[in-house]
């Protein structure tokens, strides 16, 4: 997607004015951004030129996701493969979630507005001068002690040389006996993932990403809910 | 009663009531329906030999037979005593809960209703597609379609959005 689409100021205007800006190109942007985990992948879109995904996250999120909702009307596949997630797989999505992202609301935690990751780096630069300044009292210090000490720190770094090798003999041996649990000639296959059988049995791919994307969550979340209440009403109704 | 009748009836009483449900019309009610459907496999128990299986869809095609057929005249009289009291189990009795499983299901037409007893009774939507001749995604599709008319009839209002 193109990262100059849009800017911030015409994304927040759109959201501010419930979409009365009518910027065909936020539609376009906003549908790219509830495709992120089925058709996109947050790294097409984000960063934009002037701003982060924590930057939408911000705004009115109730608008966003009533505009999302219109998106899956008109695109009923992906509110199918949520629907589908949520009524058959929903543990094994739960499970593969990142810790980070586990409750919906450490999700706008974690990604960070553009003027906050600005903030941060300038004082990520801050303590890494100051890591810099010591580090250079320290190596100082050192030059000044080997002077002092140049004889006792070549036996020492002979010494070091020979620790070095023993350790990497110690890796190679473990390395090998790793490669015998390995059976020879047969060829592993690996349980098929999450992803494979909702391919297999949806025709849809999807990608890591659909944990970051916050309106397919809160979808999933939302058939969650619904799906269980009928159960238990009807469950309710026809076994007592 | 006969051997095993209890055991059976009563774990199948969700399935009987469904299937009454599913099909019961304006020409067969649905506890009408569940006296069909239990003296129907009575009546087949009896000539069954040695120990019986029996599946959900046997329930639900006497069901979908005696509704269809409107003119034919059921003999529903229970043979014995016991019978008529597990069958009297199986009836509705609450009005309460009867009038809202007719407002959930208002409306739908019986793949709909199938559609909604698949995701209670937490059946594969492979074995719904199967029955429809249709593939998976199009179960799905109907599946979370079929919530949806029911959501947006009755839950809507009472539905918290769980926005994070």
């Amino acid at each position: 997607m193109d990262k100059n689409l849009i800017t911030l100021y015409e994304l927040q205007l759109y959201v501010k004015s419930w979409g009365n800006s009518n910027n065909d190109r936020v539609k376009i942007f906003l549908e790219n951004v509830f495709q992120m985990g089925i058709s996109s992948r947050y790294d097409d879109i984000f960063p934009m030129t002037e701003f982060e995904y924590g930057d939408l996250l911000i705004l009115d999120q109730e608008f966003i996701y009533d505009e999302y909702i219109k998106f899956l009307e008109k695109n009923e596949i992906f509110d199918d493969v949520l629907f589908y997630i949520a009524e058959n797989e929903y543990q094994n999505f739960y499970e593969q979630i990142k810790y980070a992202f586990k409750p919906l609301e450490d999700i706008t935690k974690h990604f960070k507005t553009r003027k906050k990751l600005i903030e941060e780096e300038i004082e990520r630069k801050r303590q890494e001068e100051i890591e810099q300044k010591k580090r250079e009292e320290l190596m100082k210090k050192l030059r000044e002690e080997i002077q002092n000490e140049s004889e006792n720190e070549e036996y020492k770094s002979t010494s070091f040389k020979r620790e070095i090798n023993a350790s990497e003999s110690i890796e190679m041996s473990q390395m090998i006996d790793l490669n015998s649990f390995f059976p020879s000639g047969d060829i592993y296959t690996p349980p098929e993932t999450f992803e494979e059988k909702l391919q297999r049995q949806m025709g849809v791919n999807i990608n890591k990403d659909l944990q970051a994307n916050i309106y397919a969550r809160i979808r999933i979340e939302e058939h969650l809910k619904e799906i269980n209440k009928l159960k238990s009403t009807l469950t309710n109704i026809f076994s007592n | 009663m006969c051997e095993g009748c209890e055991e059976i009836i009563n774990e199948k009483k969700p399935v009987i009531r469904q299937a009454a449900f599913k099909y019961k019309n304006d020409f067969v009610g649905a506890n009408e329906l569940i006296s069909i459907i239990n003296v129907k496999f009575f009546s087949w128990k009896r000539k069954q030999e040695g120990p019986i299986q029996v599946n959900n869809s046997f329930f639900h095609k006497i069901a979908h037979n005696a509704a269809i057929d409107e003119i034919k005249e059921y003999e529903v009289s229970i043979d014995s005593p016991d019978h008529k009291s597990l069958v009297e189990k199986i009836h509705f009795h609450d009005p309460s809960s009867f009038v809202l499983a007719q407002r959930i299901m208002k409306d739908c037409s019986p793949e709909e209703k199938d559609a909604l007893m698949s995701i209670v009774n937490r059946e594969d939507p492979e074995e719904f597609a199967n029955r429809y001749n249709i593939n998976y995604a199009n179960a799905v599709q109907k599946r979370r379609r079929i919530v949806k008319k029911i959501k947006d009839r009755l839950f809507s209002k009472n539905l918290e959005r769980s926005h994070g």
